[in-house]
């Protein structure tokens, strides 16, 4: 145990340290951490709102106590899901696997130490969606000594099952679909899955919910709603029962956890022994094609070889692969999430089908188009992406130029993939004519390649070398942040823009008020990036 | 070929990691820089490859200004670093196929030249598998076949003994000697004394960031006793 808590002591205060490196120094560091506090208030913000609600609209059916047991399965179902993948990485992709083997410790102690420091994280994220809805449900149902007990216990144990039910699953499903396929082709499937039931479950409760004899049902008996989650997973009855006052299912609540733990602690040791192991080995079975010499251009290496970075490292190709298809996904989901949405699709495409939507049409196909580069900061990580490796290219005979421009290529290849299918998908549903298209795309280009500039600066003034996990090159990464950040004030200002002229202007005006927008921004860009290629020149790899 | 001119290193202000180094390598030599751990080895040569900026002083690959042409200067030389770590998802090939991209060695030599280096070392068999399979010593000679595709006029190593098995030590010292034989330049750095014995034309050695002592191997040894004691002298005055 004390070897358990000594290895997550050690892995977190790696974490932190990482993550205040990451920070930078002096100035930047302070505004940094005043975002952070920011965001982490904003979500405080939402949760306190979201529990009111909730509370309100379930206190008027009498139900007020399902406010807690809303909050608690959906804060229990995202700490499942997020597990599933993080916990997939921490177990079996984290680089320093090799080395803790060598460590006089027991295998299942790794896992363990894994465990808690996703636990760690998952619970300061249950608090803050817990906590408020706690404070609202006790402050205004009243508040017995049980009660509060049951809160703190709620509080600390909320985690565990969700985080034991994802490495049990992890497990199971490594060790037997895990083995026998490349663990990269591994790592994106499973990554789908996951997304695949995030939205299934999400089609599947809009569905039921849309029907309205649904909701009646559930409402019929007192304790419907409760039952009708509770059959899918118990301790949220008792949880809730436990908040309520129930001494007996607190004491349900407790043994249920502890069981779990037991139980985990017992089967996860065979299994993991076997993982473990192998998939530090997994590689040795991967054989290439035998001897081949085709020559290319530098900047073709170059690219070749950062496409190659993406391709080949699971948790970058996920990267890529969402931001391409992301799009599409979100149609998906809408349009499978029943019959009213449908519905609503329709109404908004009938009505940019109707003739005085015609004017509006090429920017829509500019906001379709620029969706890929505007969720994916892709080029916010090109140097971040090669970690440990970057001295290779740094002593090469490469200039600085070259380099960042076989960067910048490869993240444009990525992204244009992303963006290539979109008109013909616009051509089906809307009314676009060629000149709609061309418009669309003239403001598209200086608008990606803004992008692509901007958030390569981003990434050469803050680049993060030191990672052991992919995972950390580019979901922990502050750059990432900064590059959706600057998007939000470039929607924003796009907003203003169309709002303060579109009354008083025609829109061609309008659009090309836009496009000088948007070529001024990518001179921008690209002034930005030139003066980042000293700066990259001098990057030290100490 | 290799220039150091009042070479200084301060690690973010605070840690003076190399000291005014000055000395000159001349082409055909085989250089070895010698010196205990933490004598800032690794430092100098992370300045001479473009990885560190220097805090003062020149860096010279065969008369180009390192820090002014880097480019130029860094087509002159190959450089195997004390760690292994290059992009390993790829298969050995592949990363061979790249350097010689990267350096412009044509289709027929590159063919030539991986056989003539990786086919001694073992692991031209290997060469198709992922480089993630390759043992620590198979990843070394990998990346040792790869530095020498474009035969550098300087090749530039950072402890490359440690973790060889004996024979390929003698294998790469022999290929060090026929690099200089061919006209190239070897400098390699090593905290272990008794490689340098038969192999280095000259050495220096540096201890806390300074040289403290540079020539042939006889001419250090003439200042008294075998070379062991006299690097153990030399790093325990001091
Ligand atoms: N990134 C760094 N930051 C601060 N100090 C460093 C760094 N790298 C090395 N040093 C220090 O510089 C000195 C020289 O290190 P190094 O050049 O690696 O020595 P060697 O290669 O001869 O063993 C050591 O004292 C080491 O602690
Ligand atoms: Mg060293």
């Amino acid at each position: 145990m004390s070897n358990v808590i000594a290895l997550t002591r050690v892995e977190l205060k790696n974490y932190w340290r990482r993550l205040i490196e990451n920070m930078g120094a002096g100035k930047r560091k302070g505004l940094i951490i005043v975002a952070l506090i920011w965001l982490v208030f904003t979500f405080i913000f939402l949760s306190v709102q979201l529990s009111n609600t909730l509370y309100l609209s379930l206190g008027q059916m009498g139900l007020s106590e399902l406010t807690f047991t809303i909050m608690y399965l959906i804060i229990s179902m995202v700490i499942m899901f997020l597990s599933f993948s993080a916990l997939i990485n921490l177990f079996y992709y984290s680089k320093n696997t090799g080395f803790l083997l060598t460590l006089p410790i027991k295998e299942n102690v790794i896992i363990l130490a894994r465990i808690a420091v996703q636990y760690v994280f998952s619970f300061l994220m249950s608090t803050v969606f817990l906590l408020p809805a706690l404070i609202i449900y006790f402050s205004r149902s009243g508040l017995t000594i049980v009660g509060l007990l049951g809160g703190v216990i709620v509080l600390l144990l909320a985690p565990l099952a969700p985080l034991l039910i994802a490495s049990i699953l992890v497990v199971l499903v490594m060790s037997t679909v895990g083995r026998s396929i490349n663990r990269r082709v591994m790592s994106v499937i499973v990554n789908f899955l996951v997304i695949a039931i995030i939205i299934g479950l999400q089609v599947l409760i809009a569905r039921q919910s849309a029907s309205g004899d649904f909701i009646t049902k559930l409402l019929l008996s007192e304790d419907g709603l409760l039952y009708y989650f509770g059959l899918r997973f118990p301790p949220v009855v008792w949880a809730t029962r436990m908040i309520t006052g129930s001494f007996l299912n607190l004491v349900l609540f407790v043994g249920l956890n502890l069981v779990i733990l037991i139980s985990v602690n017992l089967l996860a040791r065979p299994l993991v022994r076997n993982t473990l192991r192998s998939f530090n080995q997994a590689e040795s079975k991967v054989i290439h094609r035998r001897a081949s010499y085709q020559g290319r251009s530098v900047i073709g290496a170059l690219v070749r070889r950062n496409l190659q970075i993406v391709y080949k490292t699971p948790a970058f190709l996920m990267n890529a692969l969402l931001l391409i298809i992301l799009p599409l996904f979100i149609v998906g989901i809408n349009l499978l999430s029943g019959t009213q949405s449908i519905e609503s699709w329709r109404l908004i495409i009938d009505s940019l089908n109707r003739p005085e939507m015609q004017p509006w049409l090429p920017l829509i196909v500019a906001a379709v188009l620029i969706s890929p580069a505007f969720i994916g900061t892709f080029s916010a990580t090109a140097i971040t992406r090669e970690g440990k490796h970057l001295w290779q290219i740094k002593t090469a005979p490469v200039s600085a130029q070259v380099d960042l421009k076989a960067r910048l290529i490869s993240c444009a290849v990525i992204i244009g993939i992303g963006i290539i299918y979109l008109p013909f998908v616009l051509i089906w549903m809307l009314p676009v004519t060629v000149m709609d298209l061309l418009w669309g795309i003239l403001i598209v280009l200086p608008t990606v390649y803004a992008m692509l500039t901007i958030d390569i600066c981003i990434d050469i003034n803050r680049p993060i070398l030191n990672w052991t996990s992919p995972t950390h090159a580019v979901k922990n990464n502050l750059n990432i942040m900064i590059g959706l950040a600057w998007r939000l004030l470039l929607g924003f200002l796009i907003f203003i823009v169309i709002r303060v002229i579109s009354p008083v202007v025609t829109t061609l005006t309008l659009k090309y008020v836009l496009l000088l927008l948007m070529v001024l921004i990518a001179v921008a860009g690209h002034l930005l990036f030139r003066k980042s290629i000293v700066k990259y020149q001098q990057l030290e790899i100490k | 070929m290799l220039r150091l001119v009042d070479l200084t290193k301060n690690y973010d202000g605070k840690k003076l990691a190399v000291d005014g180094i000055n000395l000159d390598v001349s082409s055909g030599e085989i250089f070895g820089f010698i010196g205990p751990n933490g004598a800032g080895k690794t430092t100098t040569i992370k300045m001479i490859t473009g990885m560190l900026l220097p805090t003062s002083g020149k860096v010279f690959v065969d008369n180009v200004d390192v820090r002014n042409r880097p480019v130029e200067a860094k087509k002159r030389f190959a450089f195997v670093p004390d760690h292994a770590e290059i992009f390993d998802s790829i298969s050995g090939f592949d990363y061979l196929n790249f350097i010689g991209d990267i350096y412009n060695v044509s289709k027929n030599l590159r063919q030539k030249r991986i056989e003539q280096f990786t086919v001694p070392f073992g692991i031209y068999e290997d060469l198709g598998k992922a480089i993630s399979s390759f043992s620590h010593g198979m990843k070394q000679k990998l990346m040792i076949s790869g530095a020498l595709l474009s035969k550098p006029k300087l090749f530039i190593l950072d402890e490359p003994l440690v973790g060889l098995d004996p024979k390929s030590a003698k294998m790469l010292k022999d290929i060090m000697k026929e690099h200089c034989a061919a006209g190239g330049t070897v400098f390699f750095s090593s905290h272990v004394l008794e490689v340098v014995e038969n192999l280095c034309d000259r050495i220096a050695i540096i201890q806390d960031g300074r040289i403290i002592a540079m020539g042939t191997v006889a001419d250090i040894k003439a200042q008294g006793g075998s070379l062991e004691d006299i690097f153990l002298e030399l790093t325990e005055n001091e």
